[in-house]
C-alpha cells in the first residue's frame, strides 16, 4: 500500500523509530540501525513518532528496554520513502496522537527497490541511535 | 532423525528418502523457489552444528510473535516458518556459519551472516514465495541484491560471499 506524503511535516522534523534487539549493527565503527528496522513485509508501512514535547519520554515509557533510532524527515524523503500521519493507530501511546506516523514507499516498487530505499535510511550518516537513558 | 524432520508443522515435506551412500536426505517438497515440486538436497543437523539452534530460535520467535502498536506486527505465519525451516536446511547454507535470525515487521524473517564486516542477508517475506538477498562489503556498500529465483542461484551467492574472504 502506498504511503501518502504529508507535506505539513517539515523536512527538519526528527522521527523516532523503536528498534528491536537485532535491528542494530556496527559497520565502519558506526553503530546504526539495520535495513530491517525500516521494512514491513506485509503493509510496507513502518511506525515512527515525530519528536515533539514529551514524545520521546512517552515512547521510552512504552518501550523501556528498546533502543531508539532518530531519522530526519529529509533523510526519509530523500531515500524515496514518504511520511504519513496516522493518529489513533498506536494503541497505548499517550502523547500527541498526531506524532504517530508511518513511513514507506509512496509508489509501487519491487521488493529490491523497497529494500534499497530502506537501506539508504539505515546507512545515512544523519540516522543515529539515541543513547540509553 | 534430525530435529528439522520432527516438526509437525513442516507440511511441505511429502517424502523423505535417506541416501545410503552419503547419509544426506533427498526431499521431494513443494516448490521453494520454483513453480513445481522438485527434488531438493538438504542437509542434516550433523552437517551444520548451528542448525538445531537456528531452528530453536525460529520456534522461539514464532512463540513470542505479537502485534506491537508503534513497533510492528511480529506474528509469523506457519507458511513463513515452513519456508524459513526449509531454507535453513538447503545445502548451500551448510558452508556458512550460524546465521542470526531476526524478525521484521509484517511477519517477515531475516537470516544474516556477518564476518569481517561483510554481510549476507536473506529476507523471507510472508505470503510470497520470494526470498530477497543482499550482500554488502566492509564499507557498507551493497555489492549485489535481488530476488533468489532458484536454489542454484543461492549456491552461487554463497560462493561469492565466501570467495570475498579469500
Amino acid at each position: 500500500m502506498a504511503v501518502v506524503n504529508d507535506s505539513s511535516i517539515p523536512n527538519d522534523a526528527i522521527l523516532l523509530r523503536v528498534l528491536l534487539p537485532g535491528w542494530t549493527c556496527l559497520k565502519n565503527s558506526r553503530y546504526r540501525p539495520t535495513t530491517h528496522a525500516f521494512i514491513d513485509g506485509r503493509t510496507g508501512e513502518v511506525s515512527c513518532f515525530i519528536v515533539g514535547p514529551g514524545v520521546e519520554a512517552e515512547v521510552r515509557r512504552m518501550f523501556p528496554d528498546f533502543e531508539i533510532a532518530t531519522v530526519p524527515a529529509n533523510v526519509i524523503r530523500g531515500s524515496g520513502f514518504a511520511i504519513e500521519r496516522r493518529p489513533g493507530e498506536c494503541t497505548g501511546f499517550n502523547g500527541d496522537p498526531g506524532a504517530h506516523v508511518v513511513i514507506g514507499a509512496p509508489d509501487e516498487v519491487t521488493r529490491r527497490e523497497y529494500e534499497r530505499r530502506a537501506k539508504k535510511i539505515a546507512v545515512h550518516l544523519e540516522t543515529t541511535i539515541l543513547p540509553s537513558k | 532423525m534430525s530435529p528439522a524432520y520432527q516438526s509437525p508443522n513442516w507440511t511441505q515435506v511429502q517424502r523423505i528418502e535417506r541416501s545410503r551412500s552419503n547419509a544426506r536426505m533427498d526431499v521431494i517438497s513443494r516448490p521453494f523457489f520454483g513453480a513445481s515440486p522438485r527434488l531438493a538436497r538438504v542437509m542434516e543437523v550433523e552437517e551444520a552444528p548451528w542448525l538445531a539452534g537456528a531452528l530453536e530460535e525460529l520456534r522461539a520467535l514464532k512463540a513470542a510473535g505479537r502485534d506491537v502498536p508503534g513497533l510492528g506486527d511480529f506474528r509469523i505465519a506457519e507458511e513463513t516458518m515452513d519456508r524459513a525451516r526449509q531454507l535453513l536446511t538447503l545445502e548451500p547454507l551448510r558452508r556458512l556459519a550460524a546465521p542470526s535470525v531476526v524478525p521484521f515487521s509484517g511477519g517477515g524473517l531475516a537470516l544474516s551472516w556477518n564476518a569481517k564486516g561483510r554481510d549476507l542477508t536473506l529476507s523471507i517475506y510472508p505470503s510470497e514465495r520470494e526470498i530477497t538477498y543482499a550482500r554488502t562489503s566492509q564499507d557498507d556498500v551493497v555489492l549485489e541484491d535481488g530476488v533468489i529465483a532458484e536454489e542454484a542461484e543461492l549456491g552461487k551467492i554463497v560462493d561469492r560471499y565466501l570467495s570475498s574472504f579469500i
